[in-house]
């Protein structure tokens, strides 16, 4: 059962927060820009959230990125282990490198002669003397004594996060990014303070592809680690850096800090250190000190963010709404969005969202936060906020297979599966890291699974009532499928994309046109047998080439910004009154009978809003499953726990039947198999359930509430 | 032969021919008189005398024909439209009364009549007054036009391009009805009463 977050402890974060909530700056209200103030700009794919054998994934930081940004061709990435300490050293690389192209069905050196065919499931063994699963202190010139702040003296220490990032991972990433000319730069997945993960960036000092010259730094990524990570509990102030945690605008007068350690000792708990509601606190400090540092480049993401259940003020454990309002009213420049499309979609436990997660489950591979309609995404969409949804990969490992396997029991690399769609605007300066968090930052963004859809052009335009409706409609399709074609955005004036807001008079009407592309050809699953899910209702479409079925057009009013003092409305568990939007729904339903199809896979649709008269939001989803797909979709086309499909199995003994045989002769060996009858689930579950999302679209109506945090 | 319907006669009207109108009624002549011989002359007089008759006196009543005047008319639409079009990035263009010129007062087009379609205008121009944020409108120029297709009534198919440049450049060919009254142009709209869109 997972801890349940009650009135009381409500009560106490809320009192928490009233100071904070005070130097918190609400985002100022801009309606679409110009069009000719934008600059050209495209959609770029990344992933900022993923692991090395510097935490608790199983590569070198070298070929997470060869990859992530070569084999499956992302345009920009971040690496981003947690924090805390690591004994191994994940700037040594494979040798060989590249053992195999990938295939599938390669032989796994745990079982074979070595060199392998390809590495196993946990990387090259450190016992081969190479790899990056040797330890710093084997691996370092001079040993232990390298290996700085806290720990033991003898043995295998560990090296904090801390000084991995600053002395050795960031010049890996830079010369990665500089050869490969790509922006690569370093993150960290947050242990959060009172929380499980938040995926971070603080760039500042950076110097990634574009930039040359002179080598850049991450001391202030390492400093943001040392400060704020809840498993960095190294006192040394970053040994020669002398670092201090305190903020300039902390809400506490930095009365918390330990006077040795210069930052917040503890987290979310009740003895010692820890102190009820104090990781929270911590954590709101963490965000202020980025923005105090880097307030144009820095981000603050919550990732997977149901999967470890309600908050609770005595542990350290998920987020509920008031969290994520709390962190997007300290800083919604940096607090902007959460990865409720999470990775380890091969997982047993697709994305290792056990009973325990919020909503017990993900929902085709989205938490149930953006995944339920009228739930914890639209009520923050309800108040108005800038708060956006991304995917990651959080890859670790490929669990029983090797990494250059193609199949997956565990993870998708980085590009392979999910990604983020990035708007950036070129300019002069082509593709920067700067650039790619503005695009971040701005909700010109989209996420999609399996390559459902690699473009999307999404406006919302008020209605020129002068232009003949039909040639209005026509004018707006074709310039959102001039847009797809360039995988770019619509540039028109009175058009709002993705992350920005139409303001449009009382009664007036607003048309949305979108364009997608299903593109043509195979995704990256390995397998091109027909989709199991599929084929229950008599679709027979092989699992590496999807198909768009439908898009559904959600829309809900914005009511405007709760208090949080405001404490029923403020702050409450998934499905509670202050996370949830009830005008919240299916707007439009769009498919093969109502979109117009070109031949290269481009989908072109648009629906007019009659005489708005509430400020509304609008977004998309869309999926290759039809509604009342057996085990994966209701009736009215919304994903279904995805236990329906693959109930949890507790103790992975494959022992609990599925729901939808895998029939197929070419079905891989690894499916869940009771009494010889395979069934869908692992990585064929995950490439059977595809998904995409976008951002929203505001509308503002000028006697209506105002949409005060969007751009 | 191209069949036409004047007022409520329906005639064969032979090539080279078209309708003379009696300027000081504002209606056609007598069946009799509505003929000429337009091989006697030349097809640059024909324009003039065409365009002379629609612009100067009138053509209310009277059908038209492409190629007998209409190139100019559904040039000088275009024009028009295109101009208030542009206008209504300004707020004075919002309410102007080239905007309110362009429709016919029996426009209908996907239930916005004349009257509702100023109304948005007025309320757009009401609104930014408080707003300055307020969204303009997508706009457009148009191009290419011609006109086709008149009926006995005038009402006729404009098939033109919309061409939006705010910074890539879309355009799309289009048609809708116009109606032509006195020997203007105006938007005539689909007639239809309910939101097909």
């Amino acid at each position: 059962m997972s801890k349940q977050f009650n009135l009381r402890h409500t009560a106490l974060a809320v009192s928490v927060l009233g100071s904070l909530i005070a130097v918190g700056t609400v985002q100022t209200a801009a309606a679409a820009d110009k069009a000719k103030t934008k600059a050209a700009g495209t959609y770029v794919t990344g992933d900022f959230h993923n692991h090395t054998t510097c935490s608790d994934g199983s590569l070198s930081m070298k070929k997470l990125i060869d990859k992530s940004v070569k084999t499956f061709g992302l345009d920009w990435f971040v690496q981003a282990d947690h924090g805390g300490s690591s004994a191994r050293n994940c700037t040594v690389t494979e040798d060989p490198f590249e053992p195999v192209a990938p295939a599938l069905g390669l032989t796994n050196s745990a079982t074979g002669p070595y060199p392998p065919a390809t590495f196993p499931s946990g990387g090259q063994p450190a016992s081969t003397v190479k790899g990056p699963n040797q330890t710093w202190v084997s691996t370092l010139p001079d040993g232990i004594a390298g290996v700085k702040g806290d720990g033991p003296t003898t043995g295998s220490k560990p090296m904090w996060r801390w000084q991995e990032i600053q002395e050795f991972q960031y010049k890996v990433t830079e010369d990665e990014s500089r050869a490969r000319q790509k922006p690569i730069w370093m993150g960290v997945e947050q242990n959060a303070p009172g929380h499980e993960h938040v995926s971070t960036t603080v760039l500042q000092g950076q110097k990634p592809w574009p930039q040359s010259g002179v080598m850049g730094n991450a001391t202030l990524q390492a400093q943001y680690e040392y400060c704020f990570d809840r498993n960095d509990s190294d006192t040394s102030r970053g040994a020669e850096n002398q670092w201090d945690c305190s903020v300039t605008a902390s809400a506490n007068g930095n009365a918390l800090i330990d006077p040795t350690a210069k930052k917040i000792k503890g987290a979310n708990g009740t003895t010692g250190d820890n102190a009820t509601d104090k990781g929270h606190l911590k954590s709101l400090e963490g965000i202020l000190w980025m923005k105090e540092k880097a307030p144009t480049t820095s981000y603050y993401i919550p990732a997977h963010l149901e999967r470890a259940g309600a908050y609770n003020p005595t542990a350290n454990a998920g987020f509920n709404i008031e969290h994520l309002r709390n962190f997007n009213n300290a800083a919604p420049n940096i607090a902007f969005g959460f990865e409720s499309m999470p990775g380890h979609g091969a997982s047993d436990n697709r994305g290792e969202y056990r009973p325990t997660a919020v909503g017990a489950g993900t929902y085709g591979g989205t938490g149930i936060y953006a995944g339920r309609i009228g739930g914890v995404w639209d009520a923050l969409l309800g108040e108005g906020r800038n708060w956006w949804f991304f995917a990651s990969s959080d890859y670790h490992n490929r669990g029983q297979f090797g990494p250059d396997q193609r199949e997956t029991s565990q993870d998708f690399f980085p590009g392979e599966y999910q990604k983020d769609y990035v708007m950036v605007r070129k300019g002069t300066n082509n593709l920067t890291a700067e650039g790619i968090i503005d695009g971040l930052r701005s909700g010109n963004s989209f996420a999609s699974s399996g390559d459902l859809i690699d473009r999307l052009a999404f406006v919302a335009c008020a209605a020129n009532p002068a232009i003949p409706a039909a040639a209005f409609k026509a004018l707006l399709e074709k310039a959102a499928s001039n847009a797809v074609a360039k995988n770019a955005e619509v540039r028109i004036d009175g058009c709002a994309t993705m992350g920005e807001k139409l303001v449009v008079a009382p009664g007036a009407d607003v048309v949305v046109a979108i364009a997608v592309r299903d593109p043509e050809g195979k995704n990256y699953s390995p397998y091109s047998f027909p989709n199991p899910s599929l084929k229950q209702i008599g679709i027979t479409q092989p699992l590496d080439q999807p198909v768009l079925d439908h898009i559904d057009v959600i829309g809900g009013n914005v009511t405007g910004f709760v208090s949080p003092t405001d404490t029923a409305k403020y702050a409450g568990l998934e499905g509670s009154a202050a996370a949830s939007n009830s005008s919240a729904g299916i707007k439009k339903v769009f498919n093969s009978t109502n979109w117009k199809a070109a031949a290269d896979g481009v989908r072109v649709m648009s629906y007019r809003i009659a005489a708005v008269k509430l400020s509304q939001y609008v977004r998309l989803r869309g999926t290759n499953l039809p509604a009342a797909t057996p085990f994966e979709t209701d009736v009215n086309g919304n994903p279904l726990n995805d236990y329906e499909l693959i109930p949890y199995d507790p103790a992975i003994t494959q022992t609990i039947p599925g729901k939808v045989v895998c029939a197929d002769a070419a079905c891989p060996a690894h499916m869940r198999t009771i009494n010889g009858v395979k069934y869908s689930s692992l990585d064929v579950a995950a490439w059977a359930d595809l998904w995409f999302y976008s951002n929203p679209v505001f509308i503002e109506v000028t006697n209506s509430v105002k949409v005060a945090g969007a751009k | 032969m191209d069949v036409i319907k004047v007022s409520h006669l329906s005639l064969r009207m032979r090539r080279n021919q078209i309708p003379i109108i009696n300027s000081a009624t504002r209606h056609p002549l007598p069946t009799e008189h509505l003929y000429m011989n337009l091989s006697r002359l030349s097809l640059s007089s024909i324009v003039v005398s065409a365009l002379v008759t629609l612009s100067a006196c009138g053509g209310g009543g009277s059908s038209y024909v492409s190629g007998n005047g209409t190139e100019t008319a559904a040039a000088s639409f275009a024009t028009k439209v295109s101009a208030a079009y542009t206008s209504l990035a300004a707020s004075s263009g919002l309410t102007s009364a080239a905007l309110a010129d362009l429709f016919n007062a029996n426009y209908l087009d996907m239930a916005f009549n004349k009257t509702s379609v100023l109304a948005v205008f007025k309320a757009n121009s009401d609104a930014l007054a408080t707003t300055p944020e307020l969204s303009l409108f997508p706009l457009a120029q148009v191009t290419n036009p011609v006109i086709t297709f008149c009926d006995g009534n005038n009402v006729c198919t404009l098939n033109a391009t919309l061409v939006n440049s705010d910074a890539d450049t879309t355009s799309v060919d289009f048609s809708t009805k116009v109606i032509i009254v006195s020997g203007v142009v105006y938007f005539y709209g689909d007639q239809s009463s309910t939101p097909s869109i």
